[in-house]
């Protein structure tokens, strides 16, 4: 009979312990584990030298600092000062346009309002932001009702003895936070009205909302900016001449609606029955359920979620640059173009700029989430 | 499960099915949307820069649409699987023991998560035109492949792009008729002769035909097949940048299966790699599907983004014609249909895939 089980008769013999608490043993099982860790870490190591070293040579040890106009930035065959074969970061470019880049075409004796709404802005959403702040509901009214209401007035005038401008006027960062800021403020009321509806059992009220969630959610970005800018004059004759900007907040709002009632839905629909039933029993209306019971566990459930659309909300608003509205990308587009500054170097230096900053806010915004996430537990 | 399935078999689907077809024939004719395509049979006067089908400028606007159309999907189809591979590496050496590496792999998604696409298309675009040299100086590759300013260069081989299809559908057809019914030692070397079979037929096929090399003239390369740089650049862009979100699906679905059958494969005494192949990878392969669709429906999706630097792609195109002729109704009517139609395909596909997946384990 075959035996076909195996039973161990003596013990095995103890291995001898290795000492893996010291920093370089650390070190050692990181990096140098084996032979194939070796060489992938020098492998790495050789990259990362490599990247940077040519990076930092370009943005900060070849590149120029100070000047007044391109000659600073051009080889001396291109009309400037550098000698030939000199490749480097043009800095003036973005020190001299600064303000440019920052409010666009606002006329410069204005622009103290746009600063004036940014502080205010930043006084009244830091504290929103931070959790152990008092006051959230004082705050959130002041935010998301009177905040829009004072960047309305500030920043096209008519009232209070201010100057009237022209809101197409605004460009540069400026015009990426207002439409951003807009966005995200109506989005969010939007798509949770819009997946309350699509969850309603009441075919007359989820088709059109299912209809429209699909619909704007199969377009790329770039097809509803072109539809509306060409569409909305076209269905709402004189409402929208030469207003590019409403148009554009418009079809934004439509399609980051869309996506949030999506990401909505998913926060909501995980929901027990027994809450809206605990409603029920309370006595309370179906408005009343759905706001107070239902909204604040299920926008809790999808927090995460919903950070990462807001943060593709504020890159999205960026393509407002392919329909010519001098948002920040735009404008440092068209400053690069312009002959006081042209030169090999400028535009490659603009879109370095361009990406920093960018990084740096959506970086800012992702730890938020993370730090966020981590007190809601 | 199958309740999409079911939903067609109801026959008030095709009672409603039928109402929206009414609806939208009456508003349609209403407002003179059919009848009023016929302006697409006019000459189309601009010049498209690459195109996969031939194009010249005095072909009708419905021809335009469709080169833009066929190029949109090329650029999706090459980034799709560029995106694939590039996001599996990546999400790979996220996952390593290895500190640098995993932290490179860290810094690369967070990179390309933070910055918009659009500027990841438009710096690549201005790297590519600041980089690479003069036609005059281009680099080249044995005089068969070309690469400078003015774009990339490769000997065009006629007909290929009737040929792969075929010999793909061959190959699967073969696969299936042909396969061990035993699995077990030995079916790798089935593999390797199926593999080899399809490499083989693609050299006599180049062998064979008149290659068209690409030959150095004055100021110019003639002959041969060109890539724009409008097309490396967005290519390239749209792959690196969907390769971070493909690479954290993919680090999802790893992390996503649970420590038991890992220790399973450990106390069965499988090694590293056949732990990875055969437990981690098909487990992990069903939590990755539905978001990598999605990621590649954006993908899709993204390509539109072409219309920022110069390439004609479908939303390019019909951008175009809407300035020229001024018929926006028509044209957004054409992005419903097509944008829709692309989309219900995939999510078809999608639950089609998923229900397979599912319901075969």
């Amino acid at each position: 009979m075959k035996e076909n089980n195996f039973v161990r008769n003596e013990l095995i013999e103890p291995r001898e312990w290795k000492d893996n608490r010291g920093i370089l043993s650390k070190i050692k099982n990181a990096l140098f584990s084996s032979w194939a860790d070796t060489i992938i870490t020098l492998f790495c190591v050789l990259a990362i030298f490599l990247i940077t070293k040519n990076l930092l040579q370009w943005l900060l040890f070849d590149a120029v600092w100070q000047g007044e106009d391109r000659s600073v930035c051009a080889t001396v065959s291109q009309g400037g000062i550098r000698e030939n074969g000199w490749s480097g970061a043009c800095w003036p470019f973005i020190f001299n346009n600064f303000s440019t880049f920052l409010y666009g075409d606002y006329p410069v004796s204005q622009t103290w309002r746009i600063g004036l709404l940014g502080l205010l802005a930043l006084i009244s959403v830091i504290p929103l932001l931070i959790l152990q702040v008092p006051f959230k509901i004082l705050n959130a009214i002041f935010t998301f009702i009177f905040l829009p209401i004072i960047g309305y007035i500030l920043l096209r005038g008519g009232y209070f003895s201010l100057p009237l401008v022209d809101i197409n006027s605004l460009g540069g960062l400026s015009l990426t936070f207002v439409i951003a800021y807009m966005a995200i403020s109506f989005a969010l009321p939007l798509g949770c009205i819009l997946a309350f509806m699509r969850l309603s059992k009441n075919k007359l009220i989820s088709l059109p909302a299912t209809i429209f969630i699909e619909v704007m959610r199969s377009f790329p970005l770039i097809a509803i900016l072109f539809g509306t800018i060409f569409l909305l004059p076209l269905l709402f004759p004189g409402y929208f001449d030469s207003n590019k900007f409403m148009r554009a907040l418009i079809a934004i709002i439509l399609f980051s609606s869309a996506y949030m009632a999506e990401v909505v839905r998913g926060g909501i629909s995980s929901i027990p029955k027994a809450q809206y039933e605990v409603g029920q029993a309370l006595g309370m209306s179906k408005f009343l359920t759905y706001f107070l019971i239902i909204l604040p566990q299920g926008l809790r459930r999808s927090l995460p979620a919903i950070i990462n659309t807001i943060i593709g909300i504020f890159k999205d608003t960026s393509l407002v640059y392919v329909i010519s509205m001098f948002d920040f990308i735009g404008i440092v587009r068209r400053l690069t173009l312009l002959p006081d500054w042209l030169s090999p170097v400028t535009p490659i230096t603009g879109l370095v700029f361009l990406i920093m900053v960018f990084w740096v806010i959506c970086f800012s915004m992702s730890r938020y989430a993370k730090y966020l996430e981590r007190s809601i537990k | 499960m199958h309740k999409s399935l079911a939903y067609f078999k109801n026959v008030k689907f095709f009672l409603l099915l039928g109402i929206l077809a009414l609806v939208a024939y009456l508003i349609g004719y209403k407002y003179n949307l059919f009848s009023s395509y016929a302006f697409l049979n006019n000459r189309a006067s601009f010049d498209i820069g690459q195109s996969l089908l031939e194009y010249k400028p005095s072909d009708t606007f419905w021809r335009a649409i469709l080169v833009g159309f066929v190029n949109s999907i090329y650029v999706a189809v090459i980034c799709i699987i560029l995106s694939s591979i590039l996001g599996f590496f990546i999400g790979l050496g996220r996952m390593s023991k290895n500190w640098l590496m995993s932290r490179i792999c860290g810094a690369y998604v967070e990179v390309f998560r933070n910055i918009p696409l659009l500027l990841v298309i438009l710096i690549f675009y201005f790297l590519i035109l600041f980089l690479l040299p003069e036609v005059r100086n281009s680099y080249s590759w044995g005089d068969i492949l070309f690469l400078s300013k003015r774009g990339f260069y490769f000997p065009n081989v006629p007909y290929l792009g009737v040929f792969l299809p075929l010999l793909i559908i061959i190959t699967i057809i073969l696969h299936y008729f042909l396969r061990p019914k035993v699995t077990g030692k030995g079916v790798w070397i089935f593999y390797l002769a199926e593999l080899s079979f399809f490499i083989l037929a693609i050299f006599l096929f180049c062998y064979f035909s008149a290659v068209e090399l690409p030959k150095k003239s004055s100021f110019n390369i003639l002959g041969g097949v060109r890539w724009t740089p409008e097309f490396l650049a967005l290519v390239v862009g749209l792959s690196l940048y969907s390769a971070a979100f493909c690479a954290e699906i993919i680090r999802a679905g790893i992390m996503g299966v649970e420590k038991g059958y890992i220790e399973a494969g450990e106390a069965l005494g499988l090694n590293y790699w056949q732990i990875k192949c055969k437990i981690t990878m098909p487990i992990a392969f069903r939590i990755i599907i539905p978001p990598l669709t999605n990621s590649y429906v954006s993908l899709i999706k993204n390509t539109s983004l072409a219309v920022a630097i110069g390439f004609p792609d479908f939303v390019a195109v019909t951008s175009t014609i809407l300035n020229q002729t001024g018929k926006a109704v028509e044209m957004v009517f054409l992005w419903f249909i097509v944008y829709g139609a692309l989309s219900l395909l995939i999510s078809f596909v999608m639950n089609w895939f998923n229900r397979k997946m599912v319901s075969t384990r």
